[in-house]
């Protein structure tokens, strides 16, 4: 049973809003909890922080890959699901390019 | 830089295209950089623009969606993602040079329409700020009442101080000399005076300003 | 109930519309409910409040012309270019776009009325008597004066005693309902209220564009309310939300505005855009490029630009990975600008552009624009952008983008769909002169304020020392700023003339192919005489021939009955008819409860809280009385509606406008409530001053109780729809479920009242208002159950006709769960307040 809704057409950008709000407050949490110097034995001395942050991102991404993967499969059918489709592929670009970032930059002031 | 077609017209005391700092300089390249990119961008779609009026064949020789694709999206996203990792390694450069406290940390207490600083050892000046040449300085940034913003254009961006938080503003003047320094917040009608000069010494001569300072500093820190 | 309607002559089918539709003359007039009218109304209100910012700022190039200038004082400079700012916004941005969509809409979607007429007149007096608190406080001198942007505590009752503040955060918040009903409005209408075979496909770009638009409102004006409400009720009742003596926070202030305030730009942009994806199409004489492309962009758009409200903060102190979500987020928001650029221009590549007076205005778009949104990525990258935060810098900028982005568009669309208001076609005389003075000065004006910027000068400053040597900068940027109104004096008078003197024209003057000029110019009150079926996309159509075939009664509803105001309803997706929507007919109640509305502000203003609440009162009443004789007494069944299709009247339908209205009300509020969430964590995690004296733990036993009332309330309004529909009495269901509502309304009230001294921590005055909307919540489902009570007493209700019960039912379950939310919510801050203090 296809989804048949409008809604689908956010559907790509609802991830990336979801990966901005998680990833800016769990930024936020870690920073205040001092996360940023725990460094983490078994991970290769990564900070916590970044570990937690790089978890987010991920997650999220693969969210965006499953749901363009979900997407494809209806990608020639009417006038939603294409569109739908093509702003997927959008938002999880979108989503490397502003989250890409956890991987190098500095996380607390 | 040869962007100014006068040159007088780039400097002045508060101007950021005169920079005297390791960190004013970066951000006015970064400026330079993406004036004159932005120049040539503007340039590009202004022509493209014009080609679709006189010479619409060529355009649509080249095909209506590549058009879209390729001006809309893929060349400005590697214009962009090049921008963009400028601009990181530019700012987390100047946060790792921070990392490590400064030696000197001077005290900025901002209120309507002052600024007070307060140096190691108890000296204050009001609306005068004193620093050494060739040295990493922290200014410690707090407010008393609403928000103001410090900012020394020729040394450094600009920072806020807000009430209830601390604020710290790494300064590092090449040389020594005057410079401006403004509030860039609006803190009510003191305002646009809300002014203060920056003067840097050389070492010798900042020690000894600072020891006078001290003996005045009774009745000059009010 | 009806005789089978019968084909008339198109003069006897215009005088029984007329007769219907149009808005009575005299002082009735204020009874006008029709989309025209009201779309005008608007338009000219706005055009007056420009002519107001301009003239403030006017004032302050004057102030600004030399570095000793002695025109007003610090004082008066406050007020100006505080009201500069708001009165650009908020009175003329908004409502211009929302009059010039509330005229168009309908008509490009082949409606004959948006979907609720009286909201759109409620809208516009709230515009009006907001906008008037706002002129009259600045005639009287007592103009807010903290910024547009009201940052506190400067904005704080310590730092700002007068009414000026009170003036801003009650007069805009009070503008604002007018922007949210538009919001609702405007959605609802895009979605269901089209012509027949409308498919998503087949819109117009400018539906879609204003579709976006208004959902970006729904959630971008939220917030804004939310800050005002918490920052009044600081200023009023000394709750420290914005204290950082007692736990509150002034950044908090700075999120929740610029989490409208960014989206609000784009919000102000997107319907230009939309405005020039509709002309370009008509000059170029080919249909639009890259229709799909723009709509993923505007997706795209209206995400990012919630992603970057920050890029406004660089400069309070915030990890530099943080800056960097937010500096991706705001230079990635070029791209779809990009392509919607591209996608014009590839248009006119692929037509035979033909030049017109809009096109010139499109030109100085293109120009200003383009710089604007340049700068704008500049300013987006945080080393660059420390320098030139809160520079003139940024005022250049800003203005690029605005008046590029905004007011040339606007022009432009003044140029082009003058001739559909008037039904005059216009004289280029002075168009031109018009356009150069006020390209080449507002040139004059903003290029080099660019380096004035850069050369130290900051914004909001009413004197700069003349070391700088930024004299002979500002001086040009005056006298350009003359030169450009030179040129808005030109333009006004240039429409007037068009106005008064030029030529008629029978239909399409600009050979368009899009549904508003397939009626007669100027429109009659009902827009179409017959609604037109669909059966391509919105810029292929041929107006011509369609207008004088819907004026001949040859489409949908060519025909009256039973005094309806009648429009056609259909599949949000597919476009197919399934509902025949009927229009409330001309009404003095929408200016009744926007008096009533401006009391209750007024009441607020003069502190007078005890008389407010009689004038929320009233104005819960007055829009009760909204409902009075809508909807019908017994079950009406299918009714023909022209082309051998017959519908069911709206209210015998499962999904009409005003269930989506609900849902989208619904959605606001959620909004409003997220950022109250939003902000307790907020504090908790940044405001000093924590962990507070004494958390407000709530009762477990009234938590609980309060619980099994809103799920009991929930569960009840459902049965009573399951009853109703199953043909049984669902009057018992419906009392007991206001009842469980007024009683959870009543525990929300005691925890309230049990939150441990409010005004000494921000985290208790968090509690405090959790509390109370959460009660306001379940105040209003007992409300809607016992008016669901009314309607089934007076006979509204059957199994067929249960809207009204639904309705309530989405709200019922709304405020549940939202309650259940609310209540884990106290627990939580009240645990994080007490173990606050564990963090490092």
């Amino acid at each position: 049973m296809r989804p048949r809704s409008i809604l689908l057409l956010g559907a790509g950008f609802t991830i990336w809003a979801s990966a901005f709000v998680a990833l800016y407050a769990m930024l936020s949490v870690g920073c205040r909890f001092g996360w940023h110097e725990v460094a983490l034995e078994g991970a290769g001395g990564l900070s916590l922080q970044r570990l937690q942050l790089v978890a987010i991102f991920l997650v999220h991404l693969a969210a965006g890959v499953a749901l363009v993967a979900l997407l494809r499969r209806w990608k020639d059918r009417g006038f939603l699901y294409p569109l739908a489709y093509v702003a997927a592929i959008a938002a999880l670009s979108a989503s490397v390019f502003s989250f890409g970032a956890v991987f190098f930059l500095s996380t607390c002031a | 830089m040869a962007g100014c077609l006068v040159l007088s017209a780039c400097s002045g005391p508060l101007s950021v295209l005169e920079p005297e700092s390791a960190s004013a300089r970066n951000a006015t390249t970064l400026w330079w950089v993406m004036a004159y990119a932005g120049t040539g961008i503007f340039m590009a779609t202004a022509s493209v623009l014009v080609l679709a009026v006189v010479r619409p064949s060529w355009l649509r020789a080249f095909g209506e969606a590549r058009l879209i694709l390729w001006g809309g999206l893929v060349i400005p996203l590697v214009l962009l993602a090049g921008l963009v990792a400028a601009a990181f390694a530019l700012g987390e450069r100047g946060i790792a040079a921070a990392r490590e406290p400064a030696a000197l940390r001077i005290e900025a207490v901002a209120r309507q329409w002052i600024w007070q600083f307060r140096y190691p050892g108890g000296h204050v000046t009001t609306n005068l700020l004193h620093l050494p040449a060739g040295r990493d300085v922290d200014i410690v940034l707090t407010s008393e009442d609403v928000i103001h913003s410090f900012w020394v254009p020729r040394l450094a961006g600009k920072l806020d101080a807000i009430p209830g938080h601390t604020n710290i503003l790494r300064l590092h003047a090449d040389r020594a000399g005057k410079y401006g320094g403004v509030c860039t917040e609006y803190c009510g009608i003191g305002h646009a005076p809300m002014r203060f000069d920056v003067e840097v010494h050389e070492e010798e001569a900042f020690r000894r300003i600072l020891a006078s300072e001290a003996a005045t500093a009774g009745e000059g820190g009010e | 109930m009806s005789a089978r309607p019968t084909r008339q002559t198109p003069l006897r089918l215009h005088r029984e519309l007329a007769a219907l539709w149009d808005t009575p003359a005299g002082w009735r007039r204020l009874s006008a409910v029709n989309h025209t009218v009201l779309g005008k109304r608007f338009i000219l209100a706005a055009f007056f409040f420009f002519a107001v910012g301009g003239l403030l700022a006017m004032l302050i190039r004057v102030q600004l012309a030399t570095s000793s200038t002695a025109f007003v004082g610090p004082e008066a400079y406050g007020q100006i270019f505080t009201m500069h700012g708001t009165v650009m916004m908020f009175l003329f941005a908004i409502p211009m776009f929302e009059g010039f969509a509330i005229y168009l809409l309908p008509k490009l979607l082949g409606a004959r009325d948006l979907a609720f007429p009286r909201l759109t007149a409620y809208g516009f007096w709230c515009y009006i008597f907001g906008a008037s608190i706002l002129l009259l406080a600045m005639v009287a001198g007592v103009a807010p004066d903290s910024g547009w942007f009201m940052y506190t505590p400067l904005s704080s009752s310590t730092y700002s005693p007068g009414i000026n503040a009170d003036v801003w955060l009650l007069g805009i918040t009070f503008v604002e309902i007018s922007a949210l009903s538009a919001a609702i409005e405007i959605t609802v209408s895009v979605l269901k209220v089209r012509a027949p075979g409308m498919s998503l496909a087949r819109m117009p770009i400018m539906a879609w564009y204003l579709l976006v638009t208004a959902l970006m409102m729904l959630f971008g004006f939220p917030p804004l309310i939310l800050g005002s409400i918490l920052l009044e009720l600081e200023r009023a009742a000394d709750l420290p939300f914005f204290d950082p003596l007692r736990g509150g926070d002034s950044l908090l202030w700075q999120h929740l505005f610029w989490l409208f305030g960014h989206p609000e730009v784009y919000i102000i942009f997107l319907p230009a855009a939309g405005a020039i994806s509709m002309m370009i199409p008509t000059f170029a004489r080919h249909e639009l490029i890259g229709y799909r492309a723009i709509i993923v962009a505007l997706i795209a758009m209206a995400f990012l630009s919630f992603g970057l409200w920050v890029h406004h903060m660089f400069t309070v102190g915030i990890p530099h990975l943080a800056l960097a979500f937010f500096s991706a987020a705001s230079g990635l928001v070029a791209i779809p600008t990009a392509v919607q650029i591209f996608a014009w221009i590839a248009t006119l590549a692929a037509g035979r552009p033909r030049f017109d007076v809009p096109m010139l205005y499109l030109g100085g778009f293109f120009f200003i624009f383009v710089i604007g949104g340049l700068t704008g990525v500049m300013l987006a990258m945080v080393p660059f952008n420390w320098q030139a935060h809160d520079t003139h810098f940024v005022v250049a900028h800003l203005h690029y983008v605005l008046v590029g982005g905004f007011v040339f568009p606007m022009m432009a669309a003044a140029y082009y769909w003058l001739p559909h208001f008037t039904g005059r076609r216009a004289e280029h005389r002075l168009s031109k002169p018009a356009f150069w003075a006020i390209f080449l000065g507002f040139n004059l004006t903003f290029f080099h304020m660019h380096l004035t910027g850069l050369r130290g000068m900051p914004r909001r400053v009413d004197t700069y020392p003349v070391e700088a040597r930024l004299d002979w900068l500002n001086l040009l940027s005056s006298v350009g700023s003359f030169v450009m109104i030179i040129g808005f004096a030109l333009f006004v008078i240039d429409l007037v003339v068009q106005m008064r003197f030029g030529q008629r024209f029978r239909r399409n003057p600009w050979a368009a192919r899009t549904l508003e000029w397939a009626m007669p110019t100027p429109p009659t009150s009902y827009a179409f005489a017959s609604l037109p079926h669909i059966t391509e996309r919105g810029d292929r159509l041929a107006p011509d021939a369609e207008g004088a075939r819907l004026a001949g009664g040859h489409g949908y509803l060519g025909f009256t009955r039973n005094g309806w105001m009648e429009t056609l309803g259909v599949d949000m997706t597919s476009g197919r008819p399934d509902q025949l929507i009927v229009l409330p007919r001309q009404s003095f109640l929408p200016l009744w409860s926007g008096l009533l509305t401006a009391a209750f502000v007024l009441c607020l203003l003069a502190k007078l809280y005890w008389l407010s609440l009689f004038a929320f009162a009233a104005i819960v009443v007055s829009l009760l009385a909204w409902t009075g004789g809508t909807g019908a007494r017994q079950d009406t069944g299918a009714l023909p509606i022209g082309k051998g299709a017959s519908a069911r009247p709206h209210w015998e339908t499962a999904t009409p406008p005003s269930w989506w209205a609900m849902v989208l009300a619904c959605a606001a509020e959620a909004t409003l409530f997220s950022s109250l969430l939003f902000g307790g964590l907020f504090l908790w995690l940044v405001a000093p001053a924590w962990p507070p004296p004494q958390p407000a733990m709530p009762d477990p036993l009234l938590a609980a109780a309060c619980l099994v009332l809103m799920l009991l309330a929930a569960l009840l309004g459902r049965d009573a729809v399951r009853a109703l529909t199953r043909g049984g009495p669902p009057a018992l269901r419906l009392a007991l479920c206001a009842g469980a509502h007024g009683g959870a309304a009543l525990l929300f009230a005691l925890m309230a009242a049990s939150v441990p001294v409010p005004t000494t921590h921000a985290h208790n005055a968090t509690a405090l208002v959790l509390f109370a909307l959460c009660g306001l919540r379940a105040g209003f489902g007992a409300l809607l159950a016992g008016y669901g009570l009314w309607r089934e007493r007076a006979g509204y209700l059957s199994p067929v006709r249960s809207l009204d019960l639904r309705i309530g039912r989405i709200w019922h379950d709304y405020a549940a769960a939202t309650g259940i939310v609310g209540i884990g919510a106290a627990f939580v801050f009240a645990w994080l307040a007490s173990s606050a203090g564990a963090a490092p």
